[in-house]
Order: C-alpha cells, then sequence, then structure tokens
C-alpha cells in the first residue's frame, strides 16, 4: 500500500474525529439526546472505519475465510434490517430495498459471513451516498458463482463524491475480501459499471 | 419489567475474566430481552455452574487469562458431556486471533462472535441458529433417543427440502450413516455434499472416515494427506488422526507415532501433547514420551482439564530412563492433588515401588510394593496392572510379575496397544526372551477359548455354545474380542432359535453399550451394533402374523 493513500485514510480518520470532538464539546454545554445520539452514529461510523482498516492492513499474512453455508436472504435482510435504522437517525437519505422481494435467491452459499457482510457494508454506505432515490439489493446465482449486487440512481461512476468523505478504504475492502474467497481454482472478484438505466451498480462475486 | 422477546427464556451463563466485559455482555443480553443471565469469571467457576444450573446460551471469552482458555473449557465440557446438546456456546475472541484459533480446534462451537461484540451481533447469529435448531429438531429428537434409523429418515425428508438447510442435513446424515456402520451410503452422502461444494472440509474429512471403517486404509489415508496438504487443512487435526488411526490399523504403530507428532506440531495443545506421549510412550521413545507429558503438566496445572494419568504417565517414563529422583518429585507432588483417587493412588505406588529398586533401596520398595499389592483389585489389560508388574519383575519377583502380565493380556488379548506395552515392560526388566510366551501363550488360550465357543455354535450346539463364550465374559468382563464375539454368538443363537429370547437381547445390549464405553468410536464395534439392529428386525419380520 502507498504512503499516500496511508495518509490520505488517515486525514480522513482525523477529520471524522474532529466533528466527533466538536459534537461532545457541544453536548458538555447542552446536553440534547439528538445531539448525543448523532455523536453515537458518528462514533459508531469511525469504529467501522476503523475495523475496515484492520481487515484490510492489519492482517499481516492476507486475510483468512472462514467459510460455512450461509443464507443470502438472511444477510441481505439483516442489511436492510441496519440501513432502515440508520435511515431513521438521517432523514432524506436513499431508500434500500431487497430485488424482487428477495425471490430467485440461491438458498445458501459458502462464505464468511462476517467478511462479507463488512464488504457489503462499506459499499452499502457508499451507494447511499451517492444515491438520490434508491438503493436496490440483490444475490442471484451465476456461472457458479454467487453474485451480490448493490445498485443506486446516483450520478454514476467517477462522480465526485457529494460528501467528500471517500477514502478508497471501502473498495480496498471489498477487493481483499473477494480476493480471499477461494474455491477449487477459482477466486472470488469486485466490478464497478454504470447501469445503462443511469447510476452505478457493484458487484461481489464470490465463488 | 424486562420486555418479552423470543429470547426472553433463555438462561444464560457468561464467562469472562474482566468485570467490565461482563457487565457490558450482561447488558447486551438484558437488551435482546435475557434476563436471566450468571456470570463465571473463570474456567473452573464456569464448570461448577454447568453442572449446577442448565444453560441455553453461553457466551465465553477465548482469553480468560488464565489456566484454561476458552477452547480448552468448550472442549472440556463437551468431551465430559457437561453441554446439554439444545445449549448454544458462542466463543467471544479477538479481531486478530480469531483465524488461528478457528483453524486449528477440532470441536468448532456454535458461533464465534469478534470483538467490539455489540447487541445485534448477538441477536444475528441467535436467530439463525435457534432457526437451524428447530429446523434441525426432527433429527436430533432421534438421535437424543439413539434411533439412528429414525434420524437418517429425518434427514432425507429435509434434504428433500432442498432448502438453507440442505448441507447441515447431509454433514448430519454422513455422520449417523457411519454411526450406524453403512459406509457405502455415508461415502454417498459424502460425495453429494462434495458435488455441492468443491473441498469441503468436513465432507472430505467423513469420506476418509467412511473409508477406515470400510477397511480401505490406503484410500482413508490418502485422502486426509489431501485434506492436510490444502492450506486450510493444514491444522484439521482430525484428518492426523484418521491417517494416524489407519497406520495403527495396518500395524505400523511407529509410523502412526509420527503422524501424531505432525499433529502436535500444528497444533501444540495439551491434547495433542498428550496423544503424541501416549503414542511415543507405547514405542519406546522416552524421550518424546516425557518431554510432551511434561508440556501436558505444565499447560494443565491446577485447571480443569489436568488428568491424573498425565502425572502417572510422566512419573512412569521417568523412572524407565533412571531418573528415580525426579519421578518421586513428580508423584509427591501431584499426591497432595491426587491423594482420594483410587486410579491415582494404587498406580503412583507401583511406580514408586519401580523408583525405589532403581535407587537402590529394596527394603522401602518391598515395603511400598506390600501396599501396591493391596489396594489393586483384579488384573486387567492397562496401564496400571503393567505399572504393578514391571514392580513386581524389579523387586525380584518373578512369578507375581509374570502372571499378572499374562493376566493383561488375557483380559483383552486383541489390544494391539496393550501388548505393545507388556512387550516394553518385559523387554526393560531383563525378561526379553519371554515375550513371546507370556503374550502368545495367553492371547492363543484365549483365542482357543472363542474358537471353541464358534465351533459348538458351527455344530448345531447351541447352548452349550453360548454358555462357553458366557463364561469367557463372566472370566474377563472388560475383553472387547471376548465381548464382540459374544454379542455376535448371541445374535446368531437368536437368528438360529428364531425367537425373541428377552435375557438374551438384553445381554448383546449390555456387551455393545460395555463396548462402546472400552472402545469409543471403533469401526468394529459400529459393525456389531449393525449386525444386532438387523437380528432384531429379522426377528420382528418372522414373528410378524402370515
Amino acid at each position: 500500500m502507498e504512503t499516500a493513500s496511508f495518509a490520505l485514510i488517515a486525514h480522513d480518520l482525523k477529520n471524522a474525529l474532529g466533528t466527533l470532538e466538536s459534537e461532545l464539546e457541544a453536548l458538555i454545554d447542552q446536553p440534547d439526546p439528538g445531539l448525543a445520539q448523532s455523536a453515537y452514529v458518528h462514533c459508531t461510523e469511525l469504529r467501522r472505519q476503523f475495523v475496515q482498516f484492520l481487515t484490510v492492513y492489519g492482517a499481516g499474512d492476507g486475510l483468512k475465510v472462514h467459510s460455512e453455508d450461509e443464507s443470502p436472504l438472511d444477510m441481505l435482510k439483516s442489511l436492510l434490517h441496519t440501513a432502515a435504522l440508520k435511515r431513521l437517525i438521517t432523514p432524506g437519505t436513499a431508500k434500500v430495498t431487497l430485488k424482487d422481494d428477495g425471490s430467485g435467491m440461491p438458498s445458501f452459499w459458502y462464505l464468511d459471513r462476517r467478511l462479507v457482510y463488512m464488504a457489503l457494508e462499506a459499499a452499502l454506505h457508499n451507494a447511499v451516498r451517492f444515491s438520490r432515490h434508491q438503493v436496490v439489493m440483490g444475490a442471484r446465482e451465476q456461472d457458479g458463482y454467487l453474485v451480490l449486487s448493490i445498485d443506486d440512481d446516483g450520478p454514476g461512476l467517477g462522480a465526485i463524491d457529494p460528501s467528500d468523505q471517500s477514502t478508497g478504504l471501502g473498495t480496498a475492502l471489498c477487493e481483499a475480501v473477494a480476493k480471499a474467497h477461494r474455491c477449487d481454482g477459482r477466486e472470488g472478484r469486485v466490478t464497478l459499471i454504470n447501469r445503462p438505466e443511469g447510476g452505478a451498480s457493484f458487484e461481489l462475486w464470490l465463488p | 419489567m424486562a420486555t418479552q422477546t423470543p429470547f426472553s427464556n433463555l438462561q444464560a451463563l457468561v464467562i469472562d475474566d474482566m468485570s467490565v466485559q461482563q457487565t457490558t455482555l450482561r447488558g447486551q443480553l438484558g437488551q435482546l430481552g435475557i434476563t436471566r443471565v450468571d456470570v463465571a469469571a473463570n474456567a473452573e467457576d464456569a464448570a461448577r455452574q454447568i453442572r449446577s444450573r442448565r444453560y441455553n446460551l453461553i457466551l465465553c471469552d477465548y482469553n480468560l487469562n488464565q489456566k484454561t482458555d476458552g477452547q480448552q473449557l468448550f472442549e472440556h465440557l463437551r468431551d465430559t458431556n457437561l453441554l446439554p446438546v439444545d445449549c448454544l456456546f458462542f466463543m467471544v475472541t479477538a479481531e486478530s486471533g480469531y483465524a488461528s484459533v478457528a483453524a486449528a480446534t477440532e470441536h468448532h462451537p456454535d458461533a464465534y462472535l469478534l470483538k467490539p461484540i455489540t447487541a445485534s451481533h448477538i441477536e444475528d447469529r441467535l436467530k439463525a441458529l435457534l432457526e437451524k435448531r428447530d429446523v434441525l429438531l426432527p433429527i436430533t429428537q432421534k438421535l437424543a433417543k439413539d434411533d439412528l434409523l429414525g434420524a437418517v429418515q429425518a434427514c432425507d425428508q429435509l434434504l428433500k427440502a432442498e432448502n438453507r438447510w440442505m448441507m447441515a442435513a447431509l454433514q448430519i446424515k454422513g455422520k449417523t450413516l457411519l454411526q450406524l456402520g453403512k459406509h457405502e451410503e455415508a461415502k454417498q452422502t459424502y460425495r453429494q455434499a462434495l458435488d455441492k461444494r468443491a473441498n469441503l472440509a468436513w465432507a472430505q474429512l467423513g469420506l476418509a472416515r467412511a473409508h477406515k471403517a470400510a477397511g480401505q486404509f490406503d484410500e482413508a489415508k490418502q485422502l486426509a494427506q489431501d485434506i492436510i496438504q490444502t492450506p486450510e487443512g493444514e491444522k484439521n487435526v482430525a484428518a492426523y488422526d484418521v491417517v494416524a488411526e489407519s497406520m495403527e490399523a495396518q500395524g505400523d504403530a511407529q509410523g502412526a507415532m509420527w503422524v501424531l507428532r505432525d499433529a502436535a506440531t500444528v497444533v501444540p495443545s495439551a491434547r495433542r501433547q498428550r496423544l503424541l506421549g501416549e503414542s511415543a510412550y507405547r514405542n519406546g521413545d522416552l524421550d518424546t514420551a516425557k518431554e510432551c507429558m511434561q508440556k501436558v503438566a505444565k499447560a494443565t496445572k491446577g485447571s480443569v482439564i489436568a488428568q491424573p494419568q498425565d502425572t502417572l504417565l510422566l512419573a512412569q517414563a521417568m523412572v524407565d530412563m533412571g531418573e528415580s529422583a525426579e519421578a518421586m518429585k513428580v508423584l509427591a507432588d501431584a499426591n497432595t492433588l491426587y491423594r482420594n483417587l483410587p486410579e491415582f493412588g494404587s498406580v503412583a505406588l507401583a511406580i514408586q515401588v519401580q523408583a525405589q529398586v532403581k535407587a537402590g533401596t529394596p527394603d522401602e520398595a518391598e515395603k511400598t510394593l506390600k501396599r501396591a499389592r493391596e489396594t489393586l483389585r483384579k488384573g486387567k489389560a492397562d496401564f496400571a496392572t503393567i505399572a504393578l508388574a514391571k514392580a513386581e519383575l524389579m523387586a525380584g519377583h518373578e512369578e507375581e510379575g509374570l502372571a499378572l502380565l499374562a493376566t493383561a493380556v488375557s483380559s483383552d488379548h486383541e489390544n494391539p496397544k496393550t501388548k505393545q506395552m507388556i512387550g516394553n515392560a518385559l523387554r526393560n526388566t531383563g525378561h526379553e526372551d519371554k515375550i513371546d510366551r507370556i503374550i502368545n501363550t495367553a492371547s492363543a488360550a484365549m483365542q482357543t477359548r472363542v474358537q471353541d465357543a464358534r465351533k459348538l455354535l458351527r455344530d448345531s450346539k447351541i447352548d452349550e455354545a453360548v454358555a462357553a463364550i458366557e463364561t469367557a465374559v463372566r472370566d474377563y468382563p472388560e475383553n472387547t474380542g471376548v465381548l464382540l464375539q459374544a454379542a455376535q454368538i448371541n445374535c446368531m443363537a437368536l437368528r438360529l432359535k428364531k425367537e425373541h429370547n428377552h435375557s438374551m437381547v438384553e445381554r448383546v445390549r449390555l456387551y455393545l453399550s460395555r463396548l462402546e464405553q472400552l472402545l469409543p468410536a471403533n469401526d468394529r464395534v459400529t459393525m456389531m451394533k449393525r449386525y444386532f439392529r438387523e437380528t432384531l428386525a429379522s426377528m420382528e419380520t418372522a414373528s410378524a402374523p402370515h
């Protein structure tokens, strides 16, 4: 990893910590549940980023995967639930839904639930930031892979981050998680494309 | 008032040495509606609490900063049957250590929770696992009643649905088929799983075990080696065990020891050191035996997982190496701990006699020997009997010593491990010339008794055949070869007489359960159980009205 990228990540983490600091400072003078809630969300967010960072760069000899048979539907539902809770705190952000109400997904797949969940969380976080109204998550089986997808209706790839908080950490995490999943000589991958109908589509392919 | 949730009726135990973490976990369980939460600060407390109360959920920190870590505690609870089948065990681990913990364990807890933990993490896993438990209930209920065939049928029922739980059903089905002695069907089941997911470790291991059960040792070894050679499988100690057991079955005890040595190197746990130490001792590699047992003693000192046999084996290896003073010290140290255990006291005395002889104090040795003799009830095919026999031989009581060893052979004449140790005992005490006579004569005599009984059966003297083998069982109630024959002859008698003889059926049941204790997870015992089941089934068909 380039020193420049580390500096970028450290810079962003420092800024996020600064926001939290000022929120806490304000709370000293004026205890307010709304502000406390917001500080809490920022704190959770910051911790999530640290966990991501440690996952990608903390393991000396690469990411170790511990796969079990997991239900993609259950995993996406759990993500959906978390996203709905977040939306309560930050109204006005895009709504997250399940493609075809979750039908047509393989009933189980071998994967490391913790790692895949973390990667999807990062990708979803990204999609919600860019999206206008709606983000759609899905899972399907294609060519012997489980394809987990997150589609947004934002400006598409290459757009300037509206909230200016992209460090590339989320992308690095998704790629590391994909690569760490191997089966029978095949390896996972991440694809990012513009959708013909507008917006971007993120896909995590797991063998 | 607490909120009612799907989890409200769960009784939970939190095991953590840090009081802050205890409080946090208790609070998080409270958020999920779990209010009946007990707390233990170490493994010893936890084991005590689990013995006295039935828990549905256990959250255990891996790092207990104590003599026993979370994984050792979990394995101890499993091995001693302290964990109820429906109890969920969650291991709490640090981010960094998790992969190595998960890779190196023979038995996995229901879930690993990685720090930092939130209530929703726990909820997520709990929900999924309770759903799994409910779906698998028809199977586990049959298993709990020891209805293995019923369990296989319940698995097939679930497999028809081709749903989320397919792999779980295949895994239980394969294991149950192996217990039923149906290794060909077990192979099919494991291959079915491998078709769904290539290189699936439990399915590969199951396939290797099925080959071993079918007596295809070379194939079993190869399949297990294949697992070990993958990056994920290099710490799969169960695969090493399949290789070692196959080699042992092929008569290569030395080779098996080397495999166990490899396993103890990749996973240097007390349990692996113990297995290696025992094997090394049988194979006459005293240095390795001593080194391993010292490691075990050090690792388990003062812990619930310490075993008196570890100390005895260490002391015996030291005496064999001529380190009498060290051996005496080891025994004296352990004596405060195990004083009240009969399985420790008499053996410790026998080893003490040997040490005293070697230390050149024959009078003391003679006095100790008298006490050792008093405590040994009847000679068996075990470490204790062989230790006393060695004491007798070294103290110059040749006749008594040889008689004891002969009894040890007769007590389990087909047991290669006992014979190996008896051979060593004779060699080390200057009686190498008698190895052949003692071992072969005694086992030939047992062989003849068994064959005589079988011949009577062939000559249609059914009652006489049964009487003959029953006498042998009475004389040597823990002789596994005799018990297997007794089970078989009784089954054949049932088939030949075509009548349901209640006491005969109960006798076979008794022998099989005794065999289960003496030879856990043994392929021959599994096959005999299958034969018994088929016998019962054939009698039911025969007695059905036409």
